[in-house]
């Protein structure tokens, strides 16, 4: 009968010892089980064991029925999802999307156009402009109060420039 | 009769649904066909119906109280959106225990939640608490002492796999059959009571280490006190 022993115990009634304490065995095989345990110190260590655990265990009370408030709840949040599940799915949602995100370019354009307009102004201050110009070689040396009035002073003019060395 | 608008036919199945709720207790295959339609009362019926047994697999299955709640609503939840693709093969409630049991570990996954180890050995107080609640047939005493029996529970659970720590719970605490726990966590009945067994023995020879790792910590200070009183 007890013929094959592994860590101590009999392998054969490992599953059975579960049947035997929640009582389940049929009565033939609970006796059959009593008297085992009886001859057998090692199967009737490791039923103490089942017991002591079970008993360990139990330490742990079962979960309260969480009351009647809690299929309310559930439906609650349901609706809340089936709502927002209901929003994702609407016809103007791709319209709207759309128009967030076209809103959103805008402001990016508007942002980088109000940017671009500040850097340029201060590049372009007139401090700036009259150190620029003062660097530039001068291509006219005819001065401003003669400046050519029409067509033909201003070729002359070019012309002259050329002629100087 | 074909050219009845959809919500018409909802509200016609709610009104059957509740007059068979107020004459006697609605089947529940009938509870789940009309879910599975959109009547929203055969769902809150069905959820009412299984809270309880819900709650104390997901209490099985996490440790902290303030996250059980919340994760069974949103097993009910999950339920509620793929209750469609339920094909009635197996009982309801196996259906909704295997939701359960899944999303208590996607929630542990994302908590990170990892199996406590304690290395230190029980103190000599909570030997002799642990000692009195196993061998008396007695309950753990007030609140505080029953948190802290758990806790030494748990401490000594540490060296089992989630699997069999969820198997053992189930069973003792919160009385499942060890058919259903099969079925939830997709064993065969007989995986599951050798599993059943070889923890018990586990959890049994870390209780009877502690014990006497405890009992020699203790005879070594006494040993101590009287070389230093002599």
């Amino acid at each position: 009968m007890i013929s094959e022993q592994k860590d101590g115990h009999c392998e054969k009634f490992e599953a059975l010892i579960e049947d035997y304490l929640s009582g389940e065995l049929p009565r033939a095989k609970a006796e059959q089980l009593t008297a085992h345990f009886d001859a057998c110190g090692n199967c009737r260590k490791a039923l103490d064991d089942a017991r002591i655990s079970a008993r360990l265990v139990s330490a742990f009370e079962p979960v309260p029925d969480p009351g009647a408030g809690f299929a309310r709840m559930v439906m609650a949040r349901i609706n809340v999802a089936e709502r927002w599940i209901k929003e994702q799915r609407s016809f103007w949602r791709p319209f709207e999307a759309l128009a967030w995100r076209l809103a959103f370019s805008a402001v990016l354009a508007l942002a980088f156009l109000f940017a671009y307009g500040i850097r340029v102004s201060h590049q372009t201050s007139p401090a700036t402009a009259t150190a620029i110009s003062a660097q530039q070689p001068d291509i006219f040396t005819v001065p401003v109060s003669t400046a050519p009035s029409n067509g033909d002073d201003v070729l002359v003019a070019i012309a002259e420039h050329h002629r100087e060395p | 009769m074909d050219h009845v608008p959809k919500y018409v036919a909802a509200s016609a199945a709610a009104i059957a649904v509740s007059a068979k709720a107020r004459a006697g207790k609605p089947d529940e295959r009938e509870l789940v066909t009309q879910a599975q339609k959109g009547v929203a009362s055969a769902f809150e019926e069905l959820v009412r119906r299984h809270q309880q047994r819900v709650t104390a697999v997901v209490g099985g299955i996490l440790r902290r109280r303030e996250d059980i709640e919340d994760v069974a609503q949103q097993v009910f939840l999950k339920a509620y959106v793929s209750i469609g693709r339920f094909d009635m093969r197996s009982a309801f409630s196996t259906w909704l225990y295997k939701i359960a049991v899944n999303e208590c570990w996607d929630y542990l996954r994302k908590k990170k939640v990892r199996p406590l180890t304690y290395e230190a050995d029980l103190s000599e107080e909570q030997v002799r608490h642990v000692e009195q609640f196993v061998n008396s047939g007695a309950e753990g005493g007030d609140a505080s002492e029953r948190a802290e029996l758990r806790e030494i529970v748990e401490r000594l659970l540490a060296d089992l796999s989630e699997e069999d720590r969820t198997m053992l719970v189930l069973k003792e605490a919160q009385g499942f059959a060890v058919d259903e726990i099969g079925r939830m966590l997709g064993l065969n009945v007989n995986t599951v009571k050798v599993r059943l067994f070889r923890a018990r023995r586990k959890l049994a020879t870390n209780y009877r280490r502690k014990i006497s790792n405890a009992q020699g910590n203790a005879g070594k200070h006494a040993q101590h006190g009287g070389s230093e009183n002599s």
